[in-house]
């Protein structure tokens, strides 16, 4: 059984990515000798995409219940990536300051914005001290303190390009999903 | 976070001790019974097996209003037992020192919605009563 912080809106919890090697996602099937492109997409759409989209299904409720252990293969444990609530101040902020940014940077940036820390993760690894954040013309943006950049950096020591990218977006947003509508102010 | 808006009015059912232990319920009923049940664990009923229906407070039943999941799962969630703690602290105005004691640091806008989608449940709850009683009232 995996100890973590169980799913809050009220203080720090974990964060597990989509893309975690631990998660037990159903591997596609390998194609046969002879098969055309499209009897292999065929099979792909009848025997693979539900056990991919019941897996899928399963990982929203393990996000739900805080209970990972159904979608866990046996052995490693995944990384858990300790997140804060994004505070209320950030929120008010947070549309006029993403404005200009891409969904890759938005993602980022919701991560400097909450991560406290992560086990399992590269080693050695610790948020450092926040720093101001500045906008695109140096000037502080209204978010307030947040990770030093040097957090992003990590995900492309742990993964490579692409793989990195699409890391990022997966826990930006889960964090963004979180948003709630209140102003809280 | 459907579970805050059962919850008041799960608690003041008759009929739902079967749905309140979820282990349990998975080892007496069959897979097909809860997905007809809306089991938040089981996949969705497959359309050839016709419409899940979750348990669905009379209330919300005379509103048109229904379930989309079964209230043993909904009402249990982590977030959902944390916000019913919450509540007591939000009436009392003492929400702020609270959330600091969990760690945390101002109300998220997420608590706040929470707590908006709770006191909703709880005002339907008494509607549901104030009903029940005039509906009484009127059959004597």
């Amino acid at each position: 059984m995996i100890k973590q912080h169980p799913p809050s809106v009220v203080g720090p919890f974990d964060l597990i990515s989509t893309y975690d090697p631990s998660l037990a996602w159903p591997e596609p099937p390998t194609r046969e000798t002879g098969e055309t492109d499209g009897d292999y997409k065929a099979r792909l759409e009848r025997d693979f995409n539900p056990k991919r989209d019941e897996f899928a299904r399963q990982l929203l409720t393990a996000r739900e219940t805080g209970n990972f252990g159904p979608v866990l293969k046996d052995g490693n444990p995944p990384t858990r990536f300790r997140v804060r609530q994004m505070p209320p101040s950030m929120w008010v902020q947070w549309d006029r300051v993403v404005a200009k940014l891409s969904p890759l940077e938005r993602a980022a940036l919701a991560i400097r914005c909450v991560l406290l820390g992560a086990e399992g993760w590269t080693p050695g690894f610790a948020v450092g001290r926040s720093v101001e954040h500045l906008d695109l013309d140096g000037h502080p943006s209204g978010l307030g303190q947040v990770a030093p950049f040097d957090v992003i950096a990590s995900f492309y020591v742990a993964a490579t390009g692409e793989d990195a990218d699409e890391l990022i977006k997966d826990l930006g947003a889960q964090i963004l999903n979180r948003r709630g509508s209140s102003s809280g102010n | 976070m459907e579970g805050l808006r059962l919850l008041p009015h799960f608690q003041a059912s008759q009929d739902t001790k079967h749905l309140r232990d979820c282990d349990a319920c998975k080892q007496r009923e069959t897979v097909t019974k809860r997905q007809h049940m809306g089991c938040g664990y089981e996949a969705p009923l497959p359309e050839a097996l016709g419409t899940a229906r979750p348990w669905t407070p009379h209330w919300w039943v005379m509103q048109g209003w229904d379930a989309s999941i079964c209230p043993g799962y909904s009402t249990t969630l982590p977030e959902v037992v944390e916000v019913t703690y919450a509540y007591g602290q939000w009436e009392a105005g003492t929400l702020t020192e609270w959330v600091a004691s969990m760690e945390g640091e101002a109300p998220s806008r997420a608590l706040l919605d929470a707590l908006a989608m709770r006191k909703a449940g709880i005002n339907e709850r008494q509607h549901a009563e104030y009903d029940e009683r005039e509906r009484a009232r009127g059959q004597r």
